[in-house]
């Protein structure tokens, strides 16, 4: 049952192990190394499972905790955004930025939802959006395009492990700097719509 | 509202003023940094917990005076702004000589020697750092998590005159 596995992806246990890291490719190389990970990515192939993924960030995005602290909802809503961008990336840019808008006191999902919204804002129009990124981002824009791998700032959330499609899309290389720095959310909004 | 609401970033700069991008992370509850201790401790049984704090990752430890969390990727800038130099031998580190950890030729974990244990005929070292964001231990140099590599390359500020 899928709902059983969202209950591992959102335990106590898979959050702290999630948490040994301090980078996003550490992040990745330890949930990609945890079963949880790959019973979910299994679980997904199922018909159907895009859209239960999709309600449950949706509940995640919106649930209640404690302001004091970290979301506890965090790991979970990165590993899930990570895996509906491979599922469907276009509910997952929308979601990404459900996510960032709503859900409070984020630290990988953050970093994740903002590389997925930020690759597709790059892919969907480079050329028209370059200025505006350049706005949001002085110190590291312009962009160079690279058909690679999932290298640089923005493959470090992005796993290159089974199921990520590291030859079909185009990734963008960024100085890990800006996915760091603080960024006024409602600018980035406003210009990414 | 801004990204990573909760978070906040300080005024950091390299020696030669090159700002260092960082970000602090919240300060998890007791009951979680408890936790994780019983996680890093499970892992790596010969690790002594010196301070539980979420704040601030390896990074941030060694290069940011535990302020705040800094990304792995600015290591290779900091060092060169900072006057750090690569040590080949391990058997030569000191006191306050950075390691860096990784594979694949990806960096992923810094800490700082605290003590030498042997130096022959394997060189062994007590290192500082911080575990993600479950707290800082001291562990042996080669005892850490999995997933964060081996030790990779040594590096130091130490100035002879």
């Amino acid at each position: 049952m899928i709902e059983d596995i969202f209950a591992s992806v959102e335990s106590e246990e898979f959050y702290l192990k999630a948490n040994l890291a301090s980078n996003g490719r550490t992040f990745n190389k330890i949930i990609e190394a945890d079963s949880t990970y790959w019973a979910l990515t299994d679980a997904l192939r199922d018909a159907g499972a895009a859209d239960q993924l999709a309600r449950r960030i949706n509940e995640l995005t919106v649930s209640e905790s404690d302001s004091r602290f970290p979301n506890p909802c965090d790991v979970a809503l990165a590993v899930y955004l990570q895996r509906l961008f491979y599922l469907d990336s276009a509910r997952a840019v929308g979601l990404a930025w459900r996510v960032l808008d709503l859900a409070p006191r984020l630290w990988w999902a953050q970093f994740v939802g903002v590389a997925i919204a930020r690759m597709a804002d790059a892919l969907s129009d480079l050329s028209q959006r370059s200025d505006l990124m350049h706005h949001i981002f002085p110190t590291t824009f312009p962009i160079r395009m690279t058909t690679s791998t999932a290298e640089g700032a923005f493959g470090q959330f992005l796993p290159t492990a089974l199921g990520a499609p590291q030859s079909t899309l185009l990734y963008i290389s960024l100085p890990s700097n800006s996915l760091r720095q603080p960024v006024s959310l409602n600018d980035t909004m406003m210009l990414a719509r | 509202m801004a990204l990573g609401s909760g978070c906040v970033s300080i005024g950091l700069a390299t020696k030669l003023n090159r700002p260092i991008h960082n970000l602090r992370h919240m300060m998890e509850p007791d009951k979680k940094l408890l936790l994780g201790r019983d996680l890093v401790v499970g892992l790596l049984p010969d690790a002594i917990p010196r301070s539980l704090d979420s704040t601030y990752n390896c990074m941030g430890l060694v290069f940011g005076s535990r302020r705040t969390a800094i990304d792995i990727d600015e290591l290779v800038p900091i060092l060169e702004d900072d006057g750090y130099r690569e040590i080949g031998d391990l058997r030569s580190l000191e006191f306050g000589d950075v390691v860096a950890y990784g594979d694949d030729g990806s960096l992923s974990h810094v800490g700082l020697i605290w003590k030498p244990i042997s130096r022959e005929p394997i060189a062994d070292y007590w290192v500082i750092s911080q575990l993600g964001y479950f707290g800082e231990y001291f562990h042996h140099i080669r005892n850490v998590p999995v997933e964060y590599g081996r030790p990779l390359k040594y590096f130091t500020d130490r100035r002879v005159v």
